[in-house]
């Protein structure tokens, strides 16, 4: 029989929160994309949502250390599924990104990759049992992460793969490596990344990059996006232009609206008070996954809310960082928000995960 | 682990908060600006072009007028199956199909245009295919129902409605009317926003202009003038119809003319109105006026005689020379058989200066008040000095050059009793008050001497068939403005005059430039004269003055 204290620790409040952001990704894909087909993409995410809840329960269900036990597995799964897009993947405008199932459908590897990154991580660092852990240490993990981050890189998709580096340095942080050892580490990867930088990165990453620097220069070209994001969320003011009233959004001068600029469109809309209060829930969802990491019962539960923490923390920052014009366009959705079913799934498989530690908090839990 | 997950927090919280102030920045501060940036980029003002208006014959007759048509465009960006859709507009169009196929591969372009001005059956076949990506849009096509006959004269307009030869471009203004302001809200592919046109103020609809020419008139002339450029092959024909008493142009046919319709093809040269921008030395024609001032300053009468020295005269080494050995003859006579050596001495009688300073007032090398692009006031020999030599080449036509409109207004003083008139082109123009210029007995005594020239002399050819007419020939050597001299063996022929002879309707004078047949006027532009003469009165209804039932 089921522990009644696991469904008393279950952190309602937290999957609320979820699931409010990801209502209101729903309504703004339904504003944006209503009036021209496929007006449908709001319903799939609704479907999406639905299974993502589905896989909160199934997650939620077993004990979060056999994920970490089984770590491993899912992390070569995945790491298949990168090499089999890598050498069987169609090409799509110039990447490879996704793997068409039969029935699923189109599914997006790397959006995997992160999960099992964050398992495999967290399977890792648990084990150390040294206060002062040594640059051996680093050197597992490191492969780990590095072999997923340059096969998601040659795909190519730069945001995703960036994503990994704070995960990493996330990880090796709350591990406790001297702050010694992390700079020296830190200085050697980015002069690595400097040499590599020239040969990987694509000519149109280098110009998003450029173009980010002096998006003027050229208006009509690759800085075209950045400016219309830019007076998409300037024009919304303190409170919005209102739901659907969003003209650079449904006047198309705003791109991939429902998904990488889906922000543009919310600040749009709702003005700098919806965007606050956008942020804010962010920042509560944060706070709570905080909350369940620091009373998880194993270092291994914390990890994996760090992990997943830091998984959303970064992508938020990133996604709003590019549409607000701090940050190169990179191409990543934001969490809850943005349309796409296998973002949708990894997202709720994390909160479940979340969730999992919770419910599993107090001490005399037995599996 | 704990100290260091609350750095991390920190750390997060400072990202948000750099997050934060950024929208601050973009939202709060810069929101105005921003605001504008975007009313910038969907807003746009739009020129609304009201319908061009109509050029009218003086009936009410269409001669110009603007139908509403489709123009067919793409966004190439978003069309499918470029080659295909290539194909169904080649086969609908009637266009080859590469026309199509290469923009329409230009993926990166967002405009083109497929076809300007498609009839309505092709557009109606365009919308049934549902062609994504390709748009239709209202223009207006300028449609010239007399075609050829007319377009010398009223001229064309660019596809884009600007009016850029004769009427078109001198009345662009008023044909136009004013183009109304839109704001109009349209989205990234720059295609309006459904419902959103602000209109700021109305676009005021063109006026119609309507002019002096009788479509009739004017199309018996240019079939008339047409056949005689034709058969001749001449380098070029005019032909002008005005009433005498009123001043207004019935009729200006120029030739070779084009199809304006489908003008595209043609050059400047072709849509010359040779009417108004082409200037002759006008021979012969010229020596009415000579008889005119002579006569009304009673310097001779018909019944004089003149000594023609047998068709010779030497002035200096000068050499005036007749068509025939003429001995005496009566002054009636020297017009009648045009002698130049007749005409030579009553102009002496005259004088130059005299006869230069009548000229003018007749309207040679004065402005015409005519709103034709390019119409030439001429020239004509002027000054206080004039040797014998000088005024004899004047009397006789040499010395002065002339449009066929303004030959055909100073016969037009002729034929209505001496009174100045002024050509007019635009009806409700107002027309300058008249005064004479020749006495009235002058002015009949040279209608009748100009009657005789068709009846029984040199302009036999030009007698109609239902009515008394006067005129005179012409032929004089072409000048060639490309060598800057005579053109050995080229002629010009001319011919001026009116009809009926004793109460003129209307006034004539027909040009034939450089015919390769015929050697003298009599033969080339008599002709033209008599046909367009007797169908012009007949059509206006003019009770035929030779005793034959119209």
């Amino acid at each position: 029989m089921m522990d009644r204290r696991l469904i008393e620790h279950f952190d309602w409040p937290f999957l609320g929160i979820a699931l409010l952001i990801s209502a209101f990704g729903v309504i703004t894909i339904y504003g944006v994309t209503y009036a021209s087909p496929p007006w449908q993409d709001y319903v799939k995410q609704i479907a999406w949502i639905g299974i993502g809840i589905v896989i909160v329960a199934a997650v939620a269900l077993l004990d979060y250390r056999l994920y970490v036990k089984y770590s491993l597995i899912f992390y070569f799964i995945s790491l298949g599924a990168l090499v089999f897009l890598l050498l069987f993947g169609v090409e799509e405008l110039g990447v490879r990104r996704w793997i068409y199932l039969p029935v699923i459908g189109q599914v997006q590897p790397s959006e995997f990759s992160k999960i099992s990154m964050i398992l495999v991580l967290s399977w890792w660092f648990s084990r150390l049992r040294s206060s002062e852990p040594g640059f051996k240490d680093m050197i597992v993990p490191g492969l780990l992460t590095g072999v997923t981050l340059l096969l998601i890189l040659i795909q190519p998709d730069l945001g995703t793969s960036l994503v990994l580096i704070p995960l990493f340095a996330t990880y090796v942080f709350a591990s406790g490596f001297s702050f010694r050892k992390i700079i020296i580490v830190s200085l050697l990867a980015l002069m690595g990344a400097g040499l590599a930088g020239h040969k990987v990165l694509k000519p149109y990453q280098i110009k998003r990059i450029t173009s980010f620097l002096n998006p003027e220069a050229d208006p009509l070209g690759s800085g075209y996006h950045l400016i219309q994001s830019k007076i998409a969320i300037g024009s919304g003011g303190m409170i919005g232009k209102g739901f659907k009233e969003g003209t650079q959004s449904h006047l198309n001068f705003l791109p991939v609206q429902d998904t990488d600029f889906i922000f543009a469109v919310w600040a749009e809309e709702r003005g700098f008070i919806g965007s606050l209060i956008l942020l804010g829930l962010y920042g509560f969802f944060l706070l709570r996954a905080f909350r369940i990491a620091r009373h998880a019962r194993d270092s291994s539960g914390t990890y994996l809310c760090i992990g997943f923490i830091t998984l959303v923390f970064t992508q938020i920052i990133i996604n709003i960082g590019m549409v607000a014009g701090l940050m190169p366009i990179t191409g990543l959705p934001l969490p809850f928000m943005s349309y796409g079913g296998t973002a949708c799934i990894s997202n709720f498989f994390g909160v479940g995960i979340i969730l999992n530690v919770g419910m599993r908090r107090f001490p005399d839990y037995k599996s | 682990m704990n100290r260091r997950i609350r750095l991390i927090l920190v750390l997060g919280g400072l990202l948000m908060a750099g997050i934060c102030v950024r929208l601050v920045h973009l939202q709060l501060l810069q929101g105005a600006v921003y605001a504008r940036a975007a009313f910038n980029e969907h807003f746009r003002l739009v020129n609304r072009q009201p319908r061009r208006g109509s050029i009218l014959d003086r009936e009410g007759r269409i001669l110009a007028v603007s139908l509403a048509s489709d123009s067919v465009y793409a966004d190439p960006k978003i069309v499918r199956n470029p080659d295909e859709v290539s194909q169904q507009l080649s086969e609908i169009l009637s266009i080859p199909v590469e026309t199509f196929a290469k923009p329409l591969a230009q993926k990166n372009r967002r405009f083109c245009w497929l076809a300007r001005n498609i009839t309505p059956s092709q557009s109606e076949a365009l919308h049934r295919l549902k062609l994504h990506g390709v748009f239709f849009r209202k223009e207006s096509q300028r449609f010239y129902p007399a075609g050829p006959d007319t377009a010398g004269l009223i001229g064309i307009t660019t596809i884009d409605g600007e009016g850029i030869e004769g009427i078109e471009r001198t009345h662009d203004r008023s044909l136009k009317g004013t183009p109304g302001m839109e704001l109009i809200a349209h989205d990234a592919f720059a295609r309006p926003y459904q419902g959103s046109a602000l209109i700021l103020h109305d676009s005021e609809q063109g006026s119609d202009v309507q002019i002096t020419i009788d479509l009739a008139l004017q199309h018996f002339a240019a079939e008339a003038l047409r056949r005689a450029v034709e058969s001749e092959q001449a380098s070029w024909g005019a032909a002008v119809i005005l009433n005498p008493k009123s001043g207004d142009i019935l009729a200006m046919a120029s030739e070779p003319s084009y199809e304006p319709n489908t003008f595209e093809s043609t050059s400047v040269e072709q849509r010359r109105n040779h009417c108004v921008m082409d200037l002759v030395e006008p021979g012969s024609t010229f020596k009415a006026i000579t008889f005119a001032i002579a006569l009304a300053n009673r310097l001779v009468s018909p019944e004089d005689t003149i000594d023609c020295q047998g068709g010779s005269l030497w002035i200096g080494n000068a050499h005036f020379e007749d068509w025939k050995k003429f001995s005496i003859l009566p002054v009636r006579d020297v017009l009648v058989f045009s002698s130049n050596v007749g005409t030579i001495h009553i102009a002496h009688r005259v004088g130059g200066l005299q006869l230069s300073e009548f000229a003018r007032q007749l309207g040679f090398g004065q402005d015409v008040p005519v709103d034709i692009p390019g119409t030439q006031s001429g020239f004509i020999r002027g000054g206080p000095k004039w040797s014998q030599t000088a005024t004899a080449s004047l009397s006789i036509g040499y010395g002065v050059s002339t449009t066929a409109l303004q030959m055909a207004t100073a016969y037009g003083i002729f034929a209505n009793g001496g009174y100045r008139i002024s050509p007019r082109l635009v009806l409700n123009e107002p027309r300058p008050a008249s005064e004479r210029i020749i006495e009235e007995n002058a002015a009949g005594t040279l209608r009748s001497l100009l009657h005789e020239v068709v009846s029984r002399g040199t302009g036999h050819l030009a007698d109609p068939v239902y009515y008394t007419a006067g005129g005179k020939t012409g032929t004089s050597r072409r000048y060639d403005p490309a060598r800057g001299g005579y053109q050995e063996g080229a002629i010009t022929c001319l011919f001026a005059g009116f009809a009926p002879a004793d109460n003129p309707q209307i006034a004539l004078c027909i040009i034939i430039d450089n015919p390769k047949h015929g050697i003298w006027a009599s033969q080339v532009a008599a002709p033209v004269f008599k046909e367009i003469v007797d169908r012009s009165l007949i059509y206006l209804g003019i009770p035929s003055d030779k005793g034959v039932a119209v």
